[in-house]
């Protein structure tokens, strides 16, 4: 395994927010955490990218764990995707963009940094609004400003925190599409919190589902979007159908007959 | 068809054009300072000539200190130390409040937001008051009793804003908490002086550049050089706070608690030495880094060094306009600054907004 979380557990205060969970990711693949909302999925990223130091357990990234690595150095190998940015002061998206390539460089970004930026622009399709101040953008357009920051990081590990919670359904499918290229093309093993269990079937290799702090369940999209595993963890009743070659999910009113 | 490609370069050159507007405005308004410099130096209650002025720079520089007349003599030693002093007074000020904006990631903070104002106000007091100090009440202790106090007050903010995780939030509630504390004994000072002592007290707070002499200069030159060169090595690192956030320059391997701690107390450290000094010049840590903020955009390593610009013509501006206005009474700086930036400042966010619509 490429990337070993180790018994992670994470606290706020005597709250525990995240209690001894565990999984492994090959390299180039997607690994989708599901759950409700504060089950620990933001955490569980947080752990992985060192911005919140876990109680208990370890990361291991190619047998190094992350935790002894410098600042500096994970910054090299991790790249973070937030759910937003928020209280911005006066940056142009290029700027915010470019600032992916400051572990990368000294002081000014020569013309090598400024091409890889520029890609990831590109690639988001963000061309025609590069030199647009980033705090007037709508939330979708800065969810996409955000991946390509982290794109122009370009690193080893990318944990994005529900990269499409703000996107329509085209930069949806989008989006997805640029992570799984990075993953198959780039080799990048990529952490990835979703709400949406249909395009977590899209997208992931293997799911993590969470429920209380805890891995409720852990496997690939087949054995973790059951009807039963999204009862129990959700609350909600679904119908799962295949097609296209993957699962899909579909909601039930709860006064529906099944 | 070949799109990308041509995208990859439009953007390599429009980035590049702004990256050179950016130095040519930078370099154009940094000209601007010592002609304004020199030509100021000619205003006042004595008018003094460009003949004077220079005659009074080759005096000091190549004839060892001779100076022909009393003109000469006006401009070398009490002109050009004012206008040196308000330059630094300026980009000091100016720089120091660009970088706790960039820190508390908030556009309304200056450097008294963290209370260093009324704390060096309190110093001033107790000085001018009690007469406390090595120097036997003189001027001396006067500076040194503000610029002791201001630094106390930065430490306290310090420790009470890292205990509670040096967030944007928690230096800025513990300064504005700091600010109350030391109003309030300032006041205590001020309630128990004479009517002559509040006199000395209440002029020391208008902030004024009056009295400045080259050894004046020289200490706060000191202090300020390696201060604003500190603060500009943190230029990138405070891109990363103010325009991504402490969890982006996290997983930068930017740790956002040193950075806070660092600039903010050079900032301090840089205020401290020159309103010791000037008394409190208020307005400029405010409106300078507004003003550069509009002109040039977010960028720190533009940004800071446009701040030193901005607020030394700010403050050059001012005291020349305070200086020429009433000669030969003196207007202090720091009322004038405030009367001279708000129109700028407002004009600037009005126009701004006018084309963001």
């Amino acid at each position: 395994m490429y990337l070993r979380v180790e018994a992670l557990s994470c606290c706020y205060g005597s709250k525990g927010v995240l209690e001894d969970v565990s999984f492994g990711a090959e390299r180039g693949s997607v690994v989708g955490l599901l759950g409700p909302n504060g089950a620990g999925k933001t955490t569980l990223l947080k752990c992985i990218g060192g911005m919140l130091r876990p109680r208990r357990g370890k990361v291991l990234l190619a047998g190094r764990d992350l935790a002894l690595l410098p600042a500096k150095e994970r910054a090299h190998l991790v790249g973070y995707v937030p759910q937003s940015a928020h209280g911005t002061m006066s940056a142009r998206v290029v700027d915010i963009v470019m600032m992916g390539r400051l572990p990368h460089l000294r002081f000014s970004p020569g013309s090598r940094d400024r091409q890889i930026a520029f890609e990831a622009i590109e690639r988001l399709q963000l061309t025609e609004l590069a030199f647009r101040e980033f705090d007037r953008l709508s939330g979708g357009e800065r969810q996409r400003v955000l991946i390509a920051r982290a794109l122009a990081q370009q690193p080893e590990l990318l944990l994005l925190d529900e990269p499409t919670s703000s996107l329509d359904m085209r930069h949806q499918l989008e989006a997805i599409r640029i992570v799984r290229g990075c993953a198959a093309k780039n080799n990048v093993t990529v952490v990835v919190s979703l709400h949406d269990l249909n395009l977590a079937a899209m997208l992931c290799d293997r799911l993590l589902l969470l429920r209380d702090a805890r891995c409720f369940a852990l496997g690939n999209c087949d054995e973790v979007l059951t009807a039963e595993n999204i009862r129990e963890v959700y609350g909600v009743d679904t119908e799962i159908r295949q097609a296209h070659g993957r699962r899909h999910v579909l909601l039930m009113r709860s006064d529906e007959p099944r | 068809m070949g799109g990308p490609l041509v995208h990859l370069d439009e953007l390599e050159r429009q980035y590049c054009k702004s990256s050179r507007k950016a130095v040519l405005l930078l370099l154009v308004c940094g000209a601007l300072v010592p002609v304004c410099a020199v030509a100021f130096t000619g205003v006042g209650a004595a008018d003094a000539s460009l003949r004077d002025i220079l005659g009074a720079l080759r005096g000091a520089l190549l004839r060892g200190g001779q100076l022909q007349n009393a003109n000469e003599k006006i401009v070398l030693h009490l002109r050009l130390p004012r206008i040196a002093l308000a330059i630094l007074c300026g980009a000091g000020l100016s720089v120091s409040g660009a970088a706790l904006q960039g820190i508390t990631r908030n556009p309304m903070v200056s450097p008294f937001t963290v209370g260093i104002s009324s704390a060096a106000a309190f110093g001033a007091s107790l000085s001018i008051v009690y007469g406390l100090g090595p120097f036997g009440g003189t001027n001396a202790d006067i500076v040194l009793s503000a610029f002791a106090w201001a630094l106390l007050c930065a430490v306290l903010v310090y420790l009470a804003s890292s205990r509670a995780g040096m967030t944007p939030e928690s230096i800025i509630l513990t300064g504005i908490a700091a600010n109350y504390l030391f109003s309030a004994c300032d006041s205590v000072v001020k309630f128990f002086a004479s009517d002559y002592q509040l006199a000395a007290a209440v002029q020391w707070l208008f902030g004024s550049l009056n009295g400045a002499a080259w050894s004046q200069v020289l200490v706060v030159l000191l202090v300020s050089l390696p201060c604003l060169g500190g603060i500009y090595a943190f230029a990138q690192p405070l891109n990363a706070l103010s325009g991504g956030g402490d969890e982006i320059a996290k997983t930068l391997g930017i740790s956002p608690g040193r950075v806070r701690g660092a600039v903010g107390l050079l900032s301090v450290l840089l205020t401290a030495a020159i309103i010791s000094f000037t008394g409190v010049i208020g307005f400029v840590g405010l409106a300078g880094p507004h003003i550069a903020r509009l002109l040039i955009g977010g960028d720190h390593r533009f940004l800071l060094p446009f701040s030193a610009v901005t607020g030394a013509l700010l403050v050059l501006a001012a005291d020349t306009a305070g200086r020429a206005i009433f000669a030969p009474i003196n207007i202090p700086v720091g009322i004038v600054v405030s009367l001279l930036g708000v129109p700028v400042l407002v004009h600037l966010i009005l126009k701004r907004r006018g084309e963001v619509r």
